[in-house]
């Protein structure tokens, strides 16, 4: 009797391991490395809430949804996805501490305000990074490379972008932080961004489409992200 | 005995017209920035921008002393400078046309792409700018026009 009793309770042990290790490697699965990240952008990135699967409770935007990168970054106002308010960013990052941050920023002014001054484009995605950092030291930050533009676009070149990703690709390998060179899929032969993905007649802001295939690398990439910590 | 009298007199005129441009260790300038805040609603009203934002924004001179102000809950911003000399000041001038310029330029492709009131209400800020010199000042105010109004003011000395 008392042995029929242990058996069956090494028997119950033994289903109940292997049920736990059964939703392990389920929910291993079905996590996926978009899902922990938080994106702070200007437009291009506000649009991801409408437009891609992102929550919007991990995008981070101004009310009016454009975002300077210039000298007065670190003044500028994001809406707090939990509460609505506005805070600076490096506030929002204080508080909320996401343990990773993707910086898509300098389609506005930035790309061509300093097109001749890439030392103040520098200076001034340099500080916000910094200026995030010293908020949240823990917060994993992913600079990610600025969209290229279609033909149509009048207001800023692809020469202009690619000189402004030369300068982030830069700041994040003296960082230490992974780079996120999205740009790269989103490119036609040309080098222009492909028609396919572009959602306005300005040649700058994306579609559904286009949000597939940026979280798509980004996915790819998680492996070298995860590793810089 | 009247030399050394005349040069009694002279290093007294000399220092007192030193300690006139100097308010409790501030200059005139700096004196006048405060005086604006004031009357523009306090210095909780504004933030100074920092001293890479005066560098990077106007061509990296030169200044005795320099200050700019953005309002925090809202839009506009002033700025005061004491250039080491007159004619510097005037050539600086220019250079405050020329920021002012670019950053109604800026503001003004953003509105094309995303209409708002307030970037609107920013652009008037900056196509309404006005700019004041006195002797080796500059001054410029990008602010709605009640607030211009009250500044130049205070500058002129008449608030």
């Amino acid at each position: 009797m008392r042995f029929n009793r242990i058996l069956f309770l090494l028997l119950a042990i033994a289903l109940a391991l292997g049920g736990c290790q059964r939703a392990h490697a389920e929910s291993k699965a079905d996590s996926r490395f978009v899902d922990e990240l938080t994106f702070l952008g200007d437009s291009i990135t506000a649009h991801m809430a409408s437009r891609s699967e992102v929550s919007p409770e991990r995008i981070w935007c101004t009310r009016e949804r454009y975002l300077n990168l210039d000298a007065r970054i670190m003044r500028a106002r994001v809406i707090a996805p939990d509460t609505g308010e506005e805070e600076l960013i490096t506030e929002l990052a204080a508080r909320v501490r996401p343990r990773y941050l993707v910086v898509t920023l300098g389609i506005d002014y930035g790309v061509y305000y300093y097109r001749d001054a890439p030392e103040t484009f520098a200076l001034y995605y340099e500080k916000l990074l910094d200026g995030i950092t010293a908020a949240s030291p823990h917060t994993v930050l992913l600079p990610q490379s600025i969209f290229p533009v279609t033909r149509a676009c009048h207001v800023v070149s692809n020469e202009m972008i690619d000189r402004a990703n030369a300068v982030i690709r830069e700041i994040a390998a003296r960082k230490g932080l992974c780079y996120l060179d999205t740009q790269s899929v989103l490119r036609d032969t040309d080098g222009y961004l492909d028609e396919r993905y572009c959602n306005s007649e300005d040649g700058i802001h994306l579609n559904e489409e286009a949000y597939r295939v940026i979280l798509a690398y980004i996915e790819g990439e998680a492996e070298r992200a995860r590793g810089i910590k | 005995m009247k030399r050394v009298m005349f040069l009694m007199l002279a290093l007294s005129l000399l220092l007192f017209g030193c300690r006139s441009k100097l308010t409790d260790g501030k200059s005139e300038v700096m004196s006048d920035a405060v005086q604006i805040q004031d009357v523009l609603g306090g210095k909780e009203r504004f933030d100074v921008a920092d001293e890479d934002f005066v560098a990077t924004s106007f061509e990296d001179r030169v200044f005795e002393e320099s200050a700019v102000y953005f309002v925090r809950d809202g839009f506009g911003e002033f700025g005061a400078f004491l250039l080491p000399s007159a004619a510097e000041a005037a050539a600086f001038e220019g250079t405050v046309r020329t920021y002012l310029a670019r950053e109604a330029e800026a503001i003004r492709s953003l509105a094309a792409l995303y209409p708002a009131e307030e970037l609107e209400a920013r652009l008037a800020c900056f196509e309404g700018a006005s700019i004041l010199r006195r002797g080796a000042a500059v001054y410029y105010f990008a602010l709605p026009r009640e607030d211009i109004s009250l500044a130049m003011r205070v500058v002129a000395g008449d608030s």
